[in-house]
């Protein structure tokens, strides 16, 4: 059958549009799919218990250029699970109090430091909340996340900025990320997400790495 | 195929991210910034029961980084209608000297990257007093930092909205050209 090139063309576009149309739908499906069922969890990419931590906008006192700096000057750094979240101290005023939650965060490995702890095997690592009512955006998505967390002991933290004794003994058990660098989850897929990091600088790099690769590169720079 | 396209749109929209340091941006999605944009040029900055040093810094800040671009920033106490509110308290050991954010309660207006948010809250943690303010320009840098983040301004190695404790108590004229481009 002979058609026309005007024919031809038509026949072109309209073929795209089916192809654009059909991968359209394809991409929605898997988003879809993405966001969890009953059967298949929320990727941690999708979580929205971490994507509540990111909204603010902070300047922070400690800052890595890197993985190594970042790994040795961790008070404790290993790899574990979080699990339970329970809502924590509040600090501030009437008006203007700013809410904590305690997240056990069981370990699997110790690569650096040794945990204060009232329960062996477990930390506490307390997170701020940016508002009150994330508490349970944060309670629902963040057990059950496995990785790589970088912490600094509340304690050893204010005896290095003099603080009196009576403070420094109530930050005892209390750890804190290092930074929001310092946590690096393993997704499903055994790839790092840093659920927590800003573009442009690091870990965002490392976002989609082999996790077993970034382990070994974390352990690596604690050795040389 | 799909995978091709999914890089694609992530590509485009790190493409977007990393031009530049000034737009709003998703809070807590990708990129993960929170960062929103004035309404207008100008922008009303209230101090809710600050100490004497974060008053002077901020009114400091407005007057000499902010005024000399093309918004017209007034700071005051017991404001009724306020674009920023300010606060300085014992926060916590969090890692965190300040932070600005878009509080649930606020009003927005506009899509990214021109999201702007009437009602933003900025607060100076003063558990850690003795090494963000405990001088005369680490407490202006602090309010410039905090200051560039309610009108647009991202990180950036540049003048008071570098990451880090660095403290430049000026603006940068990269992020001086942003807001003047913009407001």
């Amino acid at each position: 059958m002979n058609i026309g090139l005007a024919q031809r063309a038509a026949l072109v576009r309209r073929g795209a549009h089916v192809a654009v149309v059909a991968l359209l739908a394809l991409l929605l499906a898997q988003v879809a799919l993405g966001r969890g069922t009953a059967d298949v969890p929320v990727p941690i990419h999708h979580r929205e218990g971490w994507a509540v931590l990111n909204e603010i906008e902070p300047l922070q006192k400690e800052w890595f250029v890197a993985l190594r700096p970042m790994a040795r000057s961790a008070d404790l750094l290993v790899e574990g699970t979080l699990g339970d979240v329970t809502k924590g101290r509040v600090f501030g005023s009437p008006g203007d109090y700013v809410y904590y939650v305690n997240v056990e965060l069981t370990i699997s490995d110790v690569l650096r430091g040794r945990p204060v702890t009232q329960e062996p095997g477990s930390v506490i690592v307390e997170i701020m909340l940016p508002y009150e009512s994330a508490y349970e955006a944060v309670a629902a998505d963040l057990p059950g996340t496995t990785g790589l967390y970088f912490l600094r002991n509340k304690k050893t933290e204010a005896a290095s900025m003099g603080l009196p004794q009576d403070v420094q003994e109530a930050e005892t058990y209390f750890y804190r990320f290092v930074s929001t660098q310092g946590v690096l989850t393993r997704d499903s897929a055994s790839r790092v997400f840093a659920p927590l990091a800003e573009p442009g600088y690091f870990p965002f790099n490392l976002n989609g790495a082999a996790y077993e690769h970034v382990r070994r590169d974390t352990e690596a720079s604690l050795r040389s | 195929m799909t995978l091709v396209l999914v890089t694609t749109l992530f590509l485009a929209l790190g493409y977007v991210a990393e031009a530049g340091n000034f737009g709003s941006t998703v809070c807590g999605g990708d990129p993960n910034n929170c960062v929103s944009l004035a309404e207008n040029a100008g922008h009303s900055i209230d101090l809710e029961n600050v100490t004497s040093e974060t008053d002077n810094a901020v009114r400091w800040s407005a007057t000499n980084n902010y005024d000399p671009t093309d918004m017209n920033f007034s700071v005051g106490t017991g404001l009724s209608n306020w674009d920023v509110r300010v606060t300085d308290d014992n926060f916590g050991l969090n890692n965190l000297y300040g932070w600005a954010a878009c509080p649930d309660v606020a009003v927005t207006g506009g899509s990214h990257p021109n999201r702007w948010c009437r009602g933003q809250r900025v607060r100076f943690n003063h558990s850690y007093y003795n090494e963000a303010f405990n001088t005369l320009t680490k407490r202006r840098s602090m309010a410039c930092h905090e200051m560039g983040h309610t009108v647009g301004l991202r990180h950036r190695d540049e003048g008071c909205m570098t990451n880090g404790s660095n403290f430049p108590d000026y603006l940068g004229a990269h992020n001086f050209d942003h807001v003047q481009a913009n407001y």
